[in-house]
């Protein structure tokens, strides 16, 4: 479902090149449900943004999905993304949509039945209790509110794997619980999870697969 | 489907500085457009108007016969250079020179008939005046070769009025020519800016959309559809704000400068000169944020961001 094989990633610094993942290596099957941990900087986020196609990687190879990221045309690209649902450290959520209009977009790519969007949207927004809020604008929600529509958006097409980039970092401890509480039920439909977190507490209260990361490199 | 129409309620819902800014600039690009090619055509026309004034005199030699006079007149008709052409036989020449002249020399005239120094002569009118350079070139290669007819003494057009006024007209068309290039130029690049500086602002909104998998074609036809709406909406805003100016100066040129009838040559721009416009303006638009769209959404925008 997910594997790396000796990917890295450089970026250029201004006095010499920045090693943000170095040789990284793993493997992740069809169903399972991983938390990323490790120190700030320590290449959690680049690792998702590879892995969602939102960067390049410098060498090295990634699968995702049955996709060989580096070697997708910019043709395929949107198409391996509609496979992906991702939750994005800084929400991404587009400011001049509503919640409900955030949600739907996914579906609104694939071209869905606008019946379906709104049965569908209706119903994701139950799962993260934002039903009331669906006709405001991001900048009217809590930040803990707009992760959670963040994370509708991110579920909303069935994706086939699940990523999140800190979903919990701006909830209150019971609110992430709830939030991962919904991981646990879509990885229960099968859904690949993989979740990137600093939130220890959080990793240690569920016996789950646990990948380490340390100064760009698996430890 | 991404719908074109809620992305450009959107934008201007949530960018009003943005898309009025835009807007503006759009506005007075095309409003120069217009008012260029508007005072092109006007003027154009009142030096057309002028040229149209424009008479030839062929006059006769007094020992000229009769069969040199009516080849000269066919040759002048057969040449179709000329509308109306009158003859006037020395007789009938002194008659009209006293007609108008008698009342200031009494005298003076009274042996005319005895010893007539006026010539014979034909009084042409140009068919369609000297409103183009090659117009005046026709009429100045006509004028040479009737000068050497048997029979011909001279030919006069007003030289150097014709002359001054086919070369200002000659002038003009060029210079209009690179003025209009130059404002087309100009334009197509303020517009390309104003619409692309629209378009990068909105960058954030082209990245999330690629992240989520909309391909190109999705995310950069709303954008061209609302390049297109806003150049259509300013071309055709400019258009009224030249209509206004143009009716302006034409009640300042009907109470002002009314004893040259200028306004009687004036007009504003033509039914399929207003539609060439909108459809440009539109069309410029759509393709300005084409490019502009084309050049942020690339599948990587949000990496390339950094």
């Amino acid at each position: 479902m997910i594997e790396f094989s000796h990917a890295y990633k450089v970026y250029s610094g201004t006095t010499s090149p920045i090693h943000a993942l170095k040789d990284i290596n793993l493997r992740i099957e069809k169903g399972e449900f991983v938390f990323l941990t490790g120190p700030s900087g320590a290449g959690k986020t680049t690792l998702f943004k590879l892995l969602s196609a939102y960067d390049r990687p410098t060498s090295g190879k990634i699968c995702v999905s049955g996709f060989d990221v580096n070697q997708m045309t910019s043709q395929q690209i949107p198409y391996f993304r509609r496979h992906l649902g991702v939750v994005y450290q800084d929400f991404r959520l587009l400011r001049q949509r509503t919640v409900f209009e955030n949600v739907a977009l996914p579906l609104e790519i694939r071209r869905e039945r606008s019946r379906y969007i709104k049965a569908r949207v209706e119903e994701v927004l139950e799962q993260v209790s934002l039903f009331h809020k669906r006709n405001e604008y991001p900048n009217q929600l809590s930040g803990g509110e707009q992760q959670r529509a963040s994370i509708a958006r991110a579920l909303i097409h069935h994706p086939n794997v699940l990523l999140a980039d800190e979903p919990t970092g701006n909830l209150d401890p019971e609110l992430a619980r709830e939030i991962v509480a919904i991981f646990d039920k879509i990885n229960a439909q099968g859904t690949t999870v993989f979740i990137a977190t600093h939130d220890h507490e959080l990793v240690k209260s569920r016996s789950r697969r646990t990948i380490e990361l340390k100064d760009g490199a698996i430890v | 489907m991404i719908n074109a129409w809620s992305h450009l309620r959107r934008s201007v819902r949530f960018q009003p500085l943005v898309q009025l800014t835009t807007f503006t600039v759009l506005v007075a690009s095309f409003l120069v457009l217009i008012i260029a090619v508007t005072f092109q055509q006007n003027f154009a026309s009142v030096l057309t108007h002028w040229g149209r004034q424009v008479k030839v005199d062929v006059y006769m030699q007094d020992s000229a016969t009769d069969v040199q006079t009516a080849a000269v007149k066919s040759k002048i008709e057969s040449s179709r250079l000329f509308a109306n052409i009158h003859y006037f036989t020395k007789d009938q020449a002194a008659a009209r020179f006293k007609d108008r002249m008698g009342k200031y020399l009494p005298g003076l005239l009274d042996d005319l008939g005895a010893d007539n120094p006026l010539p014979a002569s034909f009084e042409l009118e140009a068919t369609k005046g000297v409103v183009s350079q090659r117009a005046y070139e026709h009429l100045l290669a006509f004028a040479r070769a009737l000068k050497k007819q048997a029979g011909v003494d001279d030919v006069s057009y007003g030289q150097g009025w014709v002359e001054n006024y086919a070369s200002a007209l000659h002038a003009f068309s060029v210079s209009v020519v690179v003025l209009m290039f130059v404002l087309l130029i100009g334009a197509a690049f303020v517009v390309g800016n104003a619409v692309g500086n629209s378009v990068t602002q909105r960058r954030d909104e082209i990245e999330i959309m690629e992240l989520f998998g909309a391909t190109r074609s999705m995310i950069i036809r709303p954008y061209i559809f609302e390049g297109f709406a806003m150049g259509f909406a300013a071309a055709a805003t400019a258009l009224i704000f030249a209509h206004g100016l143009y009716s302006y100066e034409y009640k300042v040129m009907s109470q002002s400068l009314s004893f040259w009838n200028f306004q009687s040559s004036m007009r504003f721009l033509s039914a399929a000169r207003i539609f060439l416009a909108l459809l440009s303006g539109a069309f410029l638009g759509g393709l300005s944020a084409y490019l502009w769209a084309r050049k942020v959404a690339t599948g990587w925008a949000a990496a390339e961001a950094k």
